[in-house]
């Protein structure tokens, strides 16, 4: 058993229109056809906020409010910095674009971390609903943080695929 | 129990419950290789012994055993867990009476009794039972 940091030279995320065929096995070409953001990425610049919902199943007769699983809200939000010289990722995406996210969480197995064969990743679809630029404050790097609707189920246990 | 993959290349696991054999198919494909359970060679045959205990046979639970029947040779023999939970506690004479000549039961209580008491006696007369053919089976022309 080994425990890993989160966010300490490991995560790579891939971020583009695709496609994807299968999203619970990205090919290494079709993550490839993405945008490659992992250096833009914040060390705190993923979420993914899932949260369960309970559906009350206890009647007036009943002590202890019983409940049974409801719907799932996902919330996938990501943070980049802002460049002076190449902004890829302001650049990659604008307001309304459907994109693919790709996300290693342990990072890739190839050279330098770079996602491949047999790595597992997850993979989000939706849609950007909104480009936010941090606010300005000393000593701080400029940076923007975007939201991603829910355009498809999640996998969260996706396995990249040499086919 | 469950099935524990192990990535390619990278020092990774994952392990997956029956319930998520499609997940673990992906990764099967993709490469990963089973660790455990180590004597499997497939994935169905993974999960079978994760929650059986035994590679493959029929549909109900139960023991594959190996029993010498002679010299330099072995026979692996399927015991129904069934069965094994019928077999009787008591003297010689109440398990031969249960077993009764049938080739199954006596191989039930060869497991049980392996596991117990091991009684010589009584474990040369189930492997006579169990295993008719030890030896040169003679036919009749």
């Amino acid at each position: 058993m080994s425990r890993f940091a989160s966010a300490d030279g490991r995560p790579r995320i891939h971020v583009g229109s695709g496609p994807i065929a299968d999203m619970s096995a990205p090919t290494a070409a079709e993550i490839g056809g993405l945008t490659d953001l992992s250096a833009f990425l914040t060390k705190d610049g993923f979420s993914t906020g899932e949260s369960g919902n309970r559906a009350p199943a206890s009647g007036a007769a009943e002590k202890y409010n019983l409940d049974v699983s409801g719907s799932i809200n996902l919330q996938v939000a990501m943070t980049f910095f802002r460049d002076d010289e190449n902004d890829t990722a302001w650049d990659a995406f604008d307001r309304g674009d459907e994109v693919y996210v790709v996300f290693s969480r342990q990072g890739g197995s190839g050279g330098e971390g770079a996602i491949t064969d047999g790595d597992q990743v997850e993979v989000y679809f939706g849609e950007i609903l909104d480009k936010s630029n941090n606010d300005i404050a000393e000593n701080t790097t400029s940076r923007f943080t975007t939201n991603l609707s829910t355009g498809a189920v999640p996998e969260m246990d996706a396995v990249v695929s040499s086919s | 129990m469950r099935v524990v993959l192990a990535h390619p290349t990278a020092k990774r696991r994952k392990s997956f419950a029956r319930s998520q054999s499609a997940a673990a198919a992906r990764f099967f494909s993709a490469g990963w290789r089973i660790v455990e359970p180590e004597e499997a060679s497939g994935l169905e045959e993974a999960f079978n012994i994760a929650e059986t205990g035994a590679p493959e046979g029929p549909a109900e639970d139960g023991y594959f055993e190996e029993a010498e029947v002679a010299p330099g040779a072995s026979l692996t023999k399927w015991a129904s867990l069934d069965l094994i939970q019928q077999v009787p506690e008591g003297p010689i004479s109440e398990i031969l009476a249960w077993v009764d000549g049938d080739e199954d039961r006596a191989q039930a209580a060869l497991v049980v009794e392996r596991e117990s008491s091991a009684r010589s006696t009584l474990i040369d007369q189930l492997e006579a039972i169990a295993n008719p053919y030890d030896g040169e089976k003679e036919t009749e022309l």
